[in-house]
């Protein structure tokens, strides 16, 4: 039946005055996000929150931020359901999803242009289904720095040398456990508080950690006169976004990635900032076959923890992906089984 | 070692090498920052208008820096004014994060990310300014990084003035991480400074310097919780006593840390508590004594001030009230019990004015800075 002008343009009037108004005058989904703030207010994380905050409105979100120094709480807090979206390290991400967390596994990101790659293509819509579990899902993954191993003692740049070091690892980190194992290496249970003055004391002979501890944790008290930092990107620690599903819509997750991925190079550029921090007496640089060597171990740790169901097979495959398009001329990449 | 920060002009006809042609140029130099140094103490501190001292740091710094010339300066001097301009842009994004907050309250996503944007620029500023103070600390009293952990190292501090300039000069080292943070570490300050102050803030008294050097190791291991040494106190037990030291001697300022950490950490308890607590009056003789220092406490109130700004602003899209510091918007007021309502309905209990509690009027309506 034919309608009246009046009835064909009044949901046209109506849709083009909802568009006029402010978008103060829509309702807001109000939710709560906690961040992992190591230094408060001042920390990198704060800074990103309070840029996502802005950005959530757009998005329809008004998100009431809360901090805490410790990352334990901002975990507890969400399942707890006290946060409906937290902003955490890769680490403890992977209790939340396995394929956000593999993009930290050893050795398969050496740079930074390695990372920027794999978050472009994880922002994409195609990869929300890899990131998406029943009740979680990763919502933007944020450069943190490349990994270095810092020993006491510089000559310590082998593969072999590791095999009876005291090698202080993150004790909720199961991967870091099999990777002390395959190393022989004594593990020594450590969190993000212990890990410096237990390295910087002498307790321990290697810690893992990116540039960004050097200054505040005075690690050049633990490397000392002899010892020194490999010039190895050993894995990329990230913080990772994670959302509880049924708190928000649908394309809050895409938007979310797609914020990550457009704000990559503006957090790096205080993540190399800390790299810059380093001492060049500090460094110790890798000849190719020792470059080779750590390419070869950490490949094959790579594939027994996705043998062992800690790391994703597709986010595995897509890095390597990454990998040989920036060098296709790379030994790797004529093998198959990663 | 005796680095310079940047300084430029005015070198050649300043009264400075004039006078110190007969003199000799550094017993003259040292001579006028003393004196400045001392006339500050004597007078501007004792001044509480914080917005004319962050002018006259903003004006004066770039000046006095072109007398003399490396190992030669008025460092100490130039520590002052530092700090003192390191204010103005202070107190210029504390402007800004409130603009934030009330356009994020309103939806307003564009406005919300120009505050942002203006709030990161004059944190910037901030960060520089007292990362000059810092470095001009560093250059006359040596860097603080040779201090070690039991005190060893620490520089000698012969007079009141050198040692409140020392403390003075590691808050400004505080503030200019505390600044840098906030803008992305654009300014590039080198975050070890926090554990450096740690160290060199037990090179002075902490009861005689109203509870600041306590303070700043609280803050700092508040705020980082994993770089608290293993035998030390709690760190908001430390803060909390040193804002009843800071509250005894009447000069607030390790309250005002302790407000301003609570906020930065997300100690919401704290913060509401550390805000009604800087309202209760000191007692009247230790104000009396500390009227030399009044600036500094006053400092300390702006700082609180701008913490119950942000919850008021957040919550009824205004500051505080005026004369309101201390109370709270109902949002954040813990929830009333009190039930002075019979069950059958009757008139109303009256309430005793007289027993109402008055807040005492603790803000000034002159803005600093």
């Amino acid at each position: 039946m034919p309608q009246s002008l009046p009835a064909r343009i009044l949901p046209a009037l109506l849709g083009a005055a909802l568009l006029l108004l402010p978008r103060s005058a829509l309702a807001l989904q109000e939710r709560v996000i906690c961040g992992w703030t190591a230094g408060g207010a001042v920390s990198e994380t704060a800074d990103m929150l309070k840029d996502f905050q802005a950005a959530a409105l757009g998005w329809g979100y008004k998100l009431t931020v809360k901090s805490d120094p410790e990352e334990g709480n901002v975990v507890g807090d969400f399942k707890a359901g006290r946060c409906d979206a937290v902003l955490i390290s890769g680490v403890r991400a992977q209790e939340f999803n396995r394929a956000s967390y593999t993009i930290e596994a050893m050795g398969a990101l050496p740079t930074y242009d390695h990372l920027r790659i794999v978050v472009k293509q994880l922002a994409k819509p195609a990869a929300g289904d890899l990131l998406t579990g029943d009740t979680y899902e990763t919502v933007g993954v944020y450069p943190g720095g490349r990994v270095y191993i810092f020993s006491r003692d510089r000559t310590w740049d082998t593969i072999e040398a590791f095999s009876g070091k005291r090698l202080s690892i993150i004790g909720f980190d199961k991967t870091a456990q099999h990777m002390a194992k395959k190393l022989g290496a004594v593990p020594v249970t450590a969190d993000i508080g212990t890990f410096a003055p237990r390295f910087n004391n002498g307790d321990v002979d290697i810690c893992y950690s990116t540039a960004s501890a050097y200054q505040p944790f005075e690690l050049h008290r633990g490397l000392g006169t002899k010892g020194g930092i490999v010039d190895y990107g050993f894995s990329q620690f990230t913080f990772q976004m994670v959302i509880k599903r049924d708190r928000f819509d649908d394309a809050f997750g895409d938007h979310a990635r797609g914020f990550a991925a457009k704000h990559y190079d503006d957090v790096l550029a205080r993540v190399k900032s800390f790299d810059g921090q380093v001492p060049a007496s500090a460094w110790v640089r890798l000849d190719r076959s020792k470059l080779r060597s750590y390419e070869e171990f950490l490949r094959g740790v790579r594939v027994e923890l996705r043998q062992a169901g800690l790391y994703d097979a597709s986010v595995l495959k897509l890095m390597k992906m990454a990998r040989c398009h920036l060098d296709s001329t790379s030994w790797e990449c004529a093998l198959g089984d990663e | 070692m005796r680095s310079a920060p940047g300084a430029a002009g005015l070198r050649p006809l300043s009264l400075a090498t004039l006078l110190a042609a007969p003199l000799g140029l550094g017993s003259c130099i040292e001579f006028l920052d003393r004196t400045v140094v001392r006339g500050s103490m004597e007078s501007a501190l004792g001044d509480d208008d914080v917005g004319m001292s962050c002018a006259l740091g903003r004006s004066l710094t770039g000046a006095i820096a072109g007398i003399g010339r490396e190992g030669h300066r008025m460092d100490r001097t130039l520590m002052l004014t530092s700090l003192s301009a390191g204010m103005c842009a202070e107190g210029q994004a504390w402007e800004a994060e409130l603009d934030r907050i009330r356009a994020f309250e309103a939806g307003d996503v564009a406005g919300m990310r120009d505050a942002r944007i203006r709030e990161k620029r004059h944190h910037d500023v901030a960060a520089r300014r007292n990362h000059g103070a810092y470095r001009y600390l560093v250059s006359h009293y040596g860097d603080p990084a040779l201090v070690g952990d039991d005190g060893e190292g620490c520089p000698r501090l012969r007079r009141d003035e050198d040692e409140l300039i020392w403390l003075l000069g590691l808050n400004a080292g505080m503030l200019a991480i505390t600044h840098s943070g906030m803008s992305e570490g654009a300014s590039g300050v080198p975050v070890d400074i926090a554990q450096h102050v740690v160290r060199a803030s037990r090179c002075v008294d902490e009861e005689r310097w109203w509870g600041l050097p306590l303070a700043l190791r609280g803050a700092i291991w508040a705020s980082f919780p994993s770089l608290t040494p293993e035998g030390e106190d709690e760190p908001w037990i430390q803060l909390e006593r040193a804002a009843a030291l800071g509250h005894d001697a009447c000069i607030r300022v390790a309250g005002a840390t302790y407000v301003f950490t609570a906020a930065s950490v997300g100690e919401t308890e704290r913060l509401h508590q550390g805000i009604r607590d800087h309202v209760v009056p000191p007692p009247e003789e230790a104000c009396e004594a500390a009227g030399q220092f009044r600036m500094l406490d006053r400092y300390a109130t702006l700082m609180v001030r701008h913490e119950s700004d942000k919850l008021w602003t957040q919550a009824e899209g205004h500051r505080t009230p005026f004369g309101a510091l201390g109370s709270l918007p109902l949002a954040e007021e813990p929830e009333d019990d009190l039930e002075l309502w019979p069950s059958t309905p009757t008139p109303p209990v009256e309430v005793d004015a007289a027993v109402s509690p008055e807040v005492p009027d603790a803000a000034d309506p002159a803005a600093g800075g």
